[in-house]
């Protein structure tokens, strides 16, 4: 009970410090905003940094096997306004990523989104209340 | 040997005399806040533009401009639509490419950009200059105050040079002396300015808690008269700035080389 109410102010809190902002570019315009892909993989690599936050994630087979960059809809800042840290994620974790497809064809990228751990933890990686898309 | 010692204490009880008297004198208080203007102290603090918020209007629009991928741009820094862009700006608007714009190299915005993006900034005040420090990249722009002049037009500066001074209750900031920015007119729409271009902004307060910023950009290779806009921020005491944490370019490049369609992809 009581760490359940301590989750609701710590979302609470998130939503009160975390103004939305416009990136430094729309993310419509790069990315199928209207559309979800989900992959899942290893990490490579996470980067908490602005303007966007990168993870790097190994698909080892199926037909969306390859190396993903996962692009955060949040800025770096918000993100660690909002919890992250460089450990958050560690490599060789396995994860799964729910994020908006690339207009480019064939790009191996997602703006995500939400992030599933293995233990089904789910994170935010911008983009919805908690961390707000900017 | 004698002589000597005795000039020296001679030397030392004039030295004693003079510090004394010197201490008897009344030191003037020191009142640095009486160097910076009464008006210019409500100016102080956090500003935070109004409206707000994610998909703001207030961010303007692109006109009609479309991006590399077919899609109408987006939050743009001011009003695109009623630019009077030259010839010289719809050439470079053909030519420019998103991939080569400097702000994915993690180069920090300039003004009028700056001005029309919606994160919070920062006033404060020195007795020669006011320091804005904005949220955006936590860019800082010094105005000086003092009355000096610009430096010659051969000196150019990627932030420009900027002087202030107080019309009234009206702080108008002179900007000039910048270098060529390929995004120096809008960071969205990758409207070019040249080292002609010169802003003048004029900060004043509608009430203690709103201030307009009116904004006037010229520009004689890229516009074909001056245009001016405006827009309305307020104070802010619950919205910090925020730590803007690193860019990394490696991470912002591939970014955009994984989500922009190449414009010239025979190079």
């Amino acid at each position: 009970m009581q760490r359940g109410r301590a989750l609701a102010l710590t979302i609470l809190f998130v939503m009160l410090v975390t103004v939305p902002a416009p990136a430094h570019h729309s993310f419509t315009n790069f990315w199928h905003m209207d559309r979800t892909v989900e992959i899942t993989g290893v990490v490579k690599a996470l980067k908490l940094v602005n303007p966007h936050s990168e993870i790097t994630i190994d698909v080892p087979d199926g037909p969306l096997k390859g190396v993903w960059y996962i692009t955060s809809r949040a800025t770096g800042s918000a993100l660690r306004n909002g919890g992250w840290t460089p450990e958050t994620l560690t490599v060789g974790q396995i994860v799964k990523v729910e994020g908006n497809p690339s207009r480019k064809e064939g790009a191996k990228a997602l703006a995500a989104g939400k992030i599933t751990l293995a233990d089904g933890k789910v994170l935010s990686f911008g983009g919805d209340a908690a961390i707000p898309q900017g | 040997m004698r002589t000597i010692t005795r000039a020296s204490a001679i030397l030392l009880m004039a030295l004693g005399a003079a510090a004394g008297a010197a201490a008897q004198q009344p030191i003037p208080e020191f009142k640095p806040r009486q160097l910076i203007p009464e008006q210019a102290r409500k100016f102080i603090g956090t500003w935070q533009r109004y409206p707000g918020g994610a998909d703001t209007p207030a961010r303007g629009n692109c006109g009609k401009l479309v991006d590399q991928n077919g899609q109408p741009r987006r939050g743009c820094a001011l009003p695109v639509d009623q630019l009077p862009l030259s010839p010289r700006a719809w050439a470079w608007v053909a030519f420019a490419d998103e991939l080569l714009a400097p702000v994915y190299e993690c180069a920090a915005h300039t003004v009028p950009t700056l001005l029309g993006d919606v994160r919070p900034f920062h006033i404060s005040m020195e007795m020669d200059s006011v320091l804005v420090n904005y949220e955006m990249g936590n860019t800082f722009r010094r105005i000086w105050t003092d009355g000096r002049g610009h430096p010659p037009p051969y000196q150019l500066f990627y932030q420009g040079h900027a002087i202030g001074r107080w019309e009234g209750e009206q702080l108008v900031v002179e900007t000039t002396n910048f270098t060529f920015d390929p995004d120096g007119m809008d960071d969205h729409a990758h409207l070019a300015t040249s080292v002609r271009k010169r802003v003048i902004e004029r900060y004043s307060l509608v009430n203690p808690n709103e201030m307009k910023i009116e904004i006037t950009l010229e520009d004689p290779l890229f516009l074909t008269r001056p245009f001016t806009w405006s827009h309305t921020w307020r104070k802010t005491t619950t919205r910090p700035l925020d730590g803007w944490a690193e860019c990394d370019p490696d991470v912002t490049r591939r970014e955009i080389e994984l989500t922009v369609k190449e414009k010239y992809p025979e190079k």
